[in-house]
This record gives C-alpha cells, structure tokens and sequence, in this order.
C-alpha cells in the first residue's frame, strides 16, 4: 500500500478519478467522470447549470460519496482515507460558505481555530489574510454587509487559512463585476505559484481560457471534450460567421453559397435572414462573402466572432447551452 | 499556461496582494474534539452577540406566556390565578424550552443550505462538534429561559413544594428533555427544504401536543383530588409529567427518542445525520438557494 502510494504520488497526479458516478433519483448527475489533474496546475470544469460539475467538485472534496467509480486525491483513496485527504484540501462552495452573521475578522478567526490554532495565532493568521485580501477595512463588519467581491474573497480567505495543497473554486467568479472578478483571478493564479493545485468550475470560456492549464467540457454528467484551450477551440473550428440578409426570399440561395465556400453546415434562426456558420479556416470567410456579393445578394451586417462557451456546445453536443434544462428533461 | 495580465495595468492602489499571506507555513495538528467542540460554541456566543433578537424566545417569551395563562385563564381554569400558577408553571416552563429546541434545527438548516456546512465537512475536524457545540449554548439558553421563568414566577406567587433541590432537578430534566428533543429538529433540519417547512412542521408537532398534553389543564377528571396528592413531589413531578404521565402517545414518541439519544454514542448520530445528508435528494444549496 505504501509503495503503491509513494508511487502514485511520484506520478505527480494531484487527482486521479475513474468512472465517477452520482445518481440523484432517475438523474445520473455524474455520468462516469475519469480524470487526471497533474499537481501544480489549475484545471478547469466548463459546462453550463445542472451539467454535473458541482457534483463531481463535491465528490472529490469528500462531500458526498460517489456511487460507483473511485478516485485518488494525492493518491489517497477518496473512499477508505478521507481524513487523510481533508487535511490536505479545501472547498469554496458556489455561495459563500461563510457565516453571515458574523464579523469578516470572526469568521476567519473560527475557521483558523477549527484548521488547529491556538487563539493567538488564529488572530495572527485571520489579520494576516485580511490585509491580503484587502478587507481590513471590513474586517469587523457582518459578512452579510459586505458586497460580492468582498464576500468571495473572504470566502477564498478562509480556504486558504493553511494553505491546501488542492483547492476546489465553484464558479468563483459568477455574478461578480469585472473587477471583482479579476481581483479573484489576481488570488487565483497567485495560489497556484504557491504551489496550490487548483480545480475550479465556470460557464464562462474566458475565465477558463484565462485561467486554466486544461479545460474539461461536462455536459449531462459527462466529460465530452478534454483539453488545453486552445485545443479546445481547435476542435469547434476557428470562429464563427454570422450573415445578416437583407431579404429573407434570399436565404436558401445564400446558405447555397456560404455551405459551397465554407464547406460547413449553415444554421438558419427563426428570422430567416439571420445565418451562421462554425469556420473551420477564416481565409474562407473573404472568399465567401465576395461569391455572396458577386450573386447580388444583399448583406445586413455580417461578424466574425471567437468560439464562445455556447459555440463549443452547439459543436460538441449539437445543442445550445440555454437549451440544456429542457434537453435534460427530454432524454430523461 | 497562457497566463494573460492586460487587465493588472487597471489595477489600483487598493488593490489586492495576497501573495504574502498565500503560504501559511506548518499546517498545524488537526483540532482535538474539546477545542473544536468550543470553538463552535463560540461561534454560537457571537451569533448571540450579533443577533441579540434570537434571544427574545428566551426572555420575553417566557414571560407573555407566563403572565397571560396565569391571569387570562387562571381563574376560569382553576377557581384562582394563584392557585393555577401553582399547577401551570413547571408545564409551561416544558412548553417554553421545548419550542426553542426548534432553533438548532433551523440553524442547521440554514448553514446546509448556505454552504457553510459543507466547509465544515471539508475540515478535519471532529464533525459532530459543530453540533455539540452549538448544544452546549443551548443549553445556556434554556437554563437562561428557566431561570426567568421561575424566578417571574416565584415573584407572583409560586411556591413550588419540592424546594430548591426540587426545582433544580425539573431544571435537569427538562434540560435533558430538551437536549434529546432537539435531535427531532437537528434530523428534520438536515431533510427539510427550507426554513419555513422545517419552522411549519415542528409548530404542526409541538402545538398539538402541548395542548393535548396537561400543560394547561389535567385531562384527569379527578383534578384537584390528585393535586391534594402528588404534592411535594409536583414541581420534579410535573415538568415530566406533561409530557409522560397522562398523554400516552406522547409519552412514547419522547421516551424512544430519549432512549435513542441517550442509547446512541453522539459519533452514532454523526453517522445518522451523514447518511440522511447522503440520501437527501441534491446537494442542498443547488436546489433551494435563491439568491
């Protein structure tokens, strides 16, 4: 046993995860997750509400056991050792998984006493993380009066009283502002040059390409797509066209066109004039916005946008990621 | 990694440099049970130095109560107001401590639904203290509303027969009454929806049996003859009895459950409360939370 540890330990896998599976009722929350996640590194969930991620972030981090499938968290086995592998974790929840009621400076102070400091250092160390969060200010102020960006710091503060070896960040940015959002994202890489492996979640595709060394796309409790960014957005072409028609009589002749040029299937919306097409090469899209001029058919506008977190699901799963609850319901 | 810095050329002052505070040094030993255990009951103290309101179901409550049964109904009930806060207080005294033994459970409900309990199970820590500590204010609290109790009541006129040692053994016991009646709640806290359902339930439970129960008034048609009685051990006597001597139904609910808590180690219950929070149906904050 100890030799086989030592040895997964060396592999350098902060987690090692196979066939996870979480059944709530008739849903199959986690559908058979396998997953590795090399120590040192941020590793991104991407999907959208419902898909599974919490779930699995909740099975890893000891918090529901999954039912069939097992996983190691450096190298310890989530089933038989989890108190070895709490002492060595840390979860922030979706929502902020500190006590409202309770001042900045006192939730800090409990989660420090609670990580096995004495009172003494459990002030030094909730004083200490204040000032580097930036919330001395606020530090004797109810949690519940503080704003978002505010109350998603504390709440990564208190993870991080001793520093975890893995951190699990449920969507840690959502619903924060802009700046917020990148003071979150400032903390974030600066615990993975601590050496901090990190696992987070998100529905938003820049904050993963931001953030993370690889990208796991979840959908339905399953893992569709693994990779870096950029293979990521290799796999669901270079970008996307959108064509404004001027006439919708013009449609079919234009989809004619564009499918010929770009040699790509072309989505119609429900305006009829309102076309799109994943490109697989963007030097096509010149040349089949000239064939469309040539054949005098009027355009509106037209774009060329970057593969979006919904662009990556139509490809992969052939449905909208604002689709998804009613997809769920109709498979189920 | 493509790590991307545009956006740290907005960056201001007052911006944040956790980098320094990032490594925390020698973890330290994990918590012993007894330290986790009080440093959740801090947690419970500051809670009541923060939310002082929560302390009215210990002070004031007691007290309406007190003074309406006695002068509203005291004299329709037992001939005299006197005469019938004699026999009304110990009940009362039952009826009062065990509707705020509804409150762990909210408080339980709250920090699953809020996600802070999850945080907790990530620690490694003795799980079952953040309940047994929050137990330990508790029992604070009903000593506290005891105390009001009989001390208002000794004011008005209650000479209980069992004297001081009597009226500190009912205090015991309703203590430990209350202590097993509160895992009901810690239980239905853990499988409730929300607050509300969880607040509705016990209400649905508790009011039906209060006043079924001979807090109010003996069901036993030879009333004032078995007063004469019972005498000097009523007050010991009757903080139990409205609960086990006449209702039976009651009785046996709360006897099994006393003897479950007081049978079952609390690591047991910790097991209880785990599988319940196991089987419930999602993760508690993904299908209630709101905001």
């Amino acid at each position: 046993m100890d030799n086989e540890q030592l040895k997964r330990q060396t592999n350098g896998w902060a987690v090692e995860a196979k066939g996870l599976v979480k059944v709530y009722g008739k849903e199959r929350a986690v559908d058979g997750v396998d997953l590795v996640i090399p120590q040192g590194t941020v590793y991104g969930f991407l999907g959208p509400n419902g898909a599974g991620k919490t779930t699995t972030i909740r099975m890893l981090a000891t918090l529901v056991q999954p039912d069939s499938g097992n996983a190691y968290i450096f190298g310890h086995d989530l089933k038989k050792e989890s108190a070895a592998i709490k002492s060595r974790i840390s979860l922030t929840g979706q929502y902020a998984s500190i006590d409202e009621d309770l001042t900045g400076i006192e939730n800090l102070v409990l989660i420090s006493k609670l990580m096995g400091y004495t009172s003494k250092q459990a002030k030094k160390r909730a004083m200490e993380l204040l000032a580097a969060f930036g919330l001395e200010n606020a530090a004797k102020r109810q949690v519940k009066n503080y704003s978002g960006g505010m109350r998603r710091r504390i709440d990564i503060a208190a993870s991080i009283v001793v520093t975890p070896d893995l951190l699990f960040l449920d969507e840690p940015t959502t619903g924060l502002d802009p700046r917020s959002r990148n003071q979150v994202w400032d903390i974030i890489r600066a615990l993975v040059k601590a050496g901090t492996t990190v696992l987070l979640t998100t529905q938003n595709l820049e904050e993963a390409d931001q953030l993370a060394d690889r990208i796991a796309v979840i959908h339905q409790g399953k893992i569709i797509a693994e990779g870096t960014s950029s293979e990521l957005k290799a796999s669901v072409g270079s970008g996307i066209l959108n064509v404004q028609l001027l006439h919708a009589a013009e449609e079919k002749r234009a989809i004619a066109i564009l499918e010929k040029k770009l040699g790509v299937p072309v989505h119609v919306a429900s305006d009829a004039i309102s076309l799109s097409a994943q490109v697989q090469d963007s030097s096509l899209v010149a040349e089949a916005l000239g064939e469309l001029a040539r054949e005098q058919i009027a355009i509106n506008d037209f774009s060329l946008g970057r593969p979006s977190l919904d662009r990556v699901f139509l490809t992969l799963t052939g449905q909208s990621a604002d689709e998804q609850p009613n997809v769920e319901e109709g498979n189920l | 990694m493509s790590i991307r810095l545009e956006h740290d050329n907005s960056t201001q002052e007052e911006d944040v440099h956790p980098l320094n505070a990032i490594a925390s040094g020698r973890r330290p030993d994990p918590p012993n049970a007894f330290a986790s255990t009080m440093a959740f009951a801090q947690r419970a103290l500051l809670r009541i130095k923060h939310v002082p309101e929560q302390m009215f179901d210990v002070t004031v409550f007691p007290i309406i109560f007190l003074l309406m049964f006695t002068y509203l109904f005291g004299g329709a009930i037992a001939g005299s107001t006197g005469e019938y806060l004699q026999f009304l207080l110990p009940g009362i005294l039952v009826m009062t401590v065990s509707q705020i033994t509804i409150y762990m459970g909210i408080d339980l409900n709250n920090d699953i639904r809020k996600g802070i309990f999850d945080r907790f199970r990530t620690l490694p820590i003795w799980l079952p203290s953040a309940l047994v500590g929050a137990l330990l204010v508790d029992v604070i609290r009903y000593s506290l509303a005891s105390a009001i109790m009989i001390g208002l009541g000794l004011l008005l006129g209650f000479r209980p027969e069992g004297g001081a040692i009597g009226v500190f053994g009912a205090v015991l016991v309703i203590l430990l009454f209350s202590f097993s009646f509160s895992w009901i709640w810690t239980a239905a806290g853990i499988v409730m929806r929300s607050e509300k359902s969880l607040m509705m339930m016990s209400f649905m439970i508790i009011f039906p049996l209060t006043f079924v129960s001979n807090v109010f008034v003996d069901r036993c048609p030879r009333f004032d003859a078995r007063q004469r009685h019972v005498g000097a051990d009523r007050l010991g006597g009757c903080s139990v009895r409205c609960f086990c001597s006449d209702f039976r139904a009651a009785d046996d609910v709360f006897v099994s459950e006393q003897r479950v808590t007081s049978g079952s180690s609390s690591i047991k219950r910790a097991v209880i409360v785990e599988s319940i929070y196991q089987h419930t149906k999602k993760a508690p904050e993904e299908n209630t939370f709101t905001k």
